[in-house]
C-alpha cells in the first residue's frame, strides 16, 4: 500500500527557501499563493476548497529538489500547474456529479437562526472598526443604482481618492468584517 | 493588453462561468502573481453578489449566478453577509432618520401632544378674507409655473448643445484591434451611439446598459428599436455629461418571443480628454 507523503518541517522550510531568500518574504509568498489558489477553486466550483489548495503545497513541495533543478521562473507558475493537476483528479474522484443547486439553497431565508447570529455579529463586528472606516462602510453602501453611483462619486471626492481605490477599500474593510463574523460566529457557537 | 472595461468584463465572465476555458486559464494564471488583478477579482464578486441583491444582473448572469457562483459554501456566505450588511445599512440609514424625531415612539408622543393641546388656526391672519386672497394668488402662481414648465417639457430645447454621433462596431473585447476612441466637445448636449448589429430584426426590441469599466452603471434604456433607416444599426443617445473621460461598455440585448432578455452584442469605447 502507498503510503501518504507528509508535510515536515524541513520540507516546508525548503519550499519556503525556495519561494524567497528572505524568510519573511517568504512567507508572505507562501501565504499569498495559498489564499489564491483557494480562491482559484472556489471559482471553479469545488466544495474542498483549502484542502485542494493544501494538497497543491504538498505535492510541491514533496517534488522540490526534482524541481529545483530544473524548473526557472516564478514559482507561482508551477504551482498553478501542480493546481489543476489536484483539480483534474478531484474530478475524476467525484463519483457523483453535484447535485444542482436549488434557489432555496442560494437565497437563504434571511430569518434563519444562522442569519440571524452572523447578523449579531455583524453588528458587533462594525462597532469594532474604526470610527473612519465605519463611517466609509456605512456611506459606501447607501443607495440604490444612479444615486448609488453618483454617492460614491461625491465621497471618492471628499476622501481626495480616485473611485477605484475607494472600491478597493471597501472592499478591504469589507473582508475584514467577513472575518470578524466568522469568527465570532465560531466562538459564540462554542 | 486590456483595457479596465475589457478587464472587468473578463473577470465578471471568469466569476459566473461563463469564461471560454483558455480565458479562464489564463486569468487564473495571472492572478497568482497580479496583485491588482487579484484585488480587482475580489471588489468584482462582491459587487456580483450585491448586484445579484439588488435585482440588477441580467437574466443570463442571474441564472450563472444562481448554478455556477453560489454553488459552494464560501460563496452562499458571502450572500448572506452581503444581505446582513445590506439590512445593516438601511436600518442604519433608517436610524439616522428616525434620530431627527420620527421613530414610532416619538410620532406617537407627537400625536398625543397634538390630541392634548388645543389647534392653533392653520393661516396666521384674523381677517379670513386676506388670507382666502392669498391662497387665490399662491394657487394662479402654482398654475401659471406649470403651464410654463409643461410648454417647456413639450418644445425642443432653445440654444442646446449639439448632438455627437458616433458609430460602434461588437466584440472588440477578445481582439486585438484598439478601443474607439471618443472625444466629447464641451457644447455637446448627447452623443447619439449608432451600434452595428449583423442581425437587427431578430428581435422587436431591445435594451441597453452603458457601464464604466469598473461595472457601474451609467443608464440603462429600455424599449429600443432598430433603426427603420438601416437594417443593422442601432441608435442610442446618451447625454453627454455622463460621459466622463473613463472605459465604458454598452451591452445591447434583445427581448424574445417569452420576454427574456438575450445578450445580443458588446460594444466598447474609450473616451478621453
Amino acid at each position: 500500500m502507498k503510503r501518504e507523503w507528509i508535510l515536515t518541517k524541513e520540507s516546508f522550510d525548503s519550499l519556503l527557501a525556495w519561494l524567497d531568500a528572505n524568510p519573511d518574504a517568504a512567507a508572505r509568498k507562501y501565504e499569498q499563493i495559498r489564499t489564491r489558489l483557494i480562491k482559484i477553486f472556489v471559482c471553479r466550483g469545488c466544495l474542498e476548497s483549502e484542502d485542494l489548495a493544501d494538497k497543491t503545497i504538498d505535492r510541491v513541495a514533496r517534488r522540490l529538489n526534482d524541481i529545483e533543478a530544473t524548473f526557472t521562473g516564478d514559482p507561482a507558475r508551477y504551482f498553478y500547474g501542480v493546481a489543476n493537476k489536484i483539480h483534474f483528479e478531484y474530478l475524476r474522484r467525484k463519483r457523483m456529479p453535484e447535485p444542482p443547486v436549488s434557489v432555496n439553497d442560494t437565497d437563504p431565508d434571511p430569518d434563519t437562526d444562522q442569519c440571524a447570529r452572523e447578523y449579531d455579529c455583524l453588528e458587533r463586528c462594525i462597532q469594532q472598526l474604526s470610527p473612519k472606516n465605519r463611517e466609509l462602510v456605512l456611506e459606501y453602501y447607501q443607495e440604490e443604482r444612479w444615486a448609488k453611483i453618483e454617492h460614491r462619486k461625491r465621497l471618492a471626492d471628499q476622501l481626495g481618492i480616485a473611485l477605484n481605490a475607494l472600491r478597493i477599500r471597501a472592499c478591504r474593510i469589507r473582508a475584514s468584517l467577513l472575518e470578524c463574523v466568522r469568527n465570532c460566529v465560531q466562538t459564540t457557537a462554542e | 493588453m486590456k483595457s479596465n472595461t475589457q478587464q472587468y468584463q473578463s473577470i465578471r465572465e471568469y466569476q459566473l462561468g461563463q469564461a471560454a476555458s483558455e480565458d479562464a486559464a489564463r486569468l487564473e494564471e495571472q492572478l497568482l502573481t497580479d496583485d491588482e488583478l487579484y484585488q480587482e477579482l475580489l471588489v468584482v464578486e462582491d459587487e456580483l453578489v450585491d448586484q445579484y441583491l439588488a435585482g440588477q444582473l441580467a437574466d443570463s448572469e442571474k441564472e450563472s449566478f444562481e448554478t455556477y457562483f453560489l454553488a459552494t459554501p464560501e460563496r452562499r456566505e458571502k450572500l448572506r453577509f452581503a444581505r446582513n450588511l445590506k439590512k445593516y445599512v438601511s436600518g442604519n440609514k433608517a436610524g439616522e432618520n428616525s434620530s431627527a424625531g420620527n421613530t414610532d415612539f416619538a410620532s406617537e408622543s407627537t400625536a398625543f401632544a397634538a390630541r392634548a393641546l388645543p389647534q392653533k388656526r392653520f393661516w396666521p391672519w384674523s381677517n379670513p378674507v386676506v388670507s382666502y386672497s392669498l391662497i387665490a394668488a399662491v394657487v394662479l402662481v402654482v398654475t401659471i409655473t406649470t403651464v410654463v414648465i409643461l410648454r417647456n417639457l413639450n418644445s425642443p430645447p432653445k440654444g442646446a448643445g449639439k448632438v455627437l454621433v458616433v458609430e460602434l462596431t461588437p466584440g472588440l473585447s477578445r481582439s486585438n484591434q484598439e478601443t474607439k476612441q471618443i472625444i466629447v466637445p464641451a457644447d455637446t448636449s448627447n452623443v447619439e451611439l449608432q451600434l452595428r448589429v449583423s442581425n437587427v430584426a431578430a428581435y422587436q426590441t431591445y435594451r441597453a446598459i452603458l457601464q464604466t469599466a469598473d461595472g457601474r452603471e451609467i443608464s440603462s434604456q429600455d424599449g429600443l428599436h432598430p433603426d427603420p433607416a438601416s437594417n443593422d444599426r442601432m441608435i442610442c443617445s446618451v447625454p453627454a455629461n455622463l460621459l466622463t473621460p473613463s472605459d465604458y461598455s454598452l451591452k445591447l440585448s434583445g427581448i424574445n418571443q417569452h420576454g427574456e432578455y438575450e445578450d445580443v452584442a458588446r460594444f466598447y469605447f474609450r473616451v478621453t480628454n
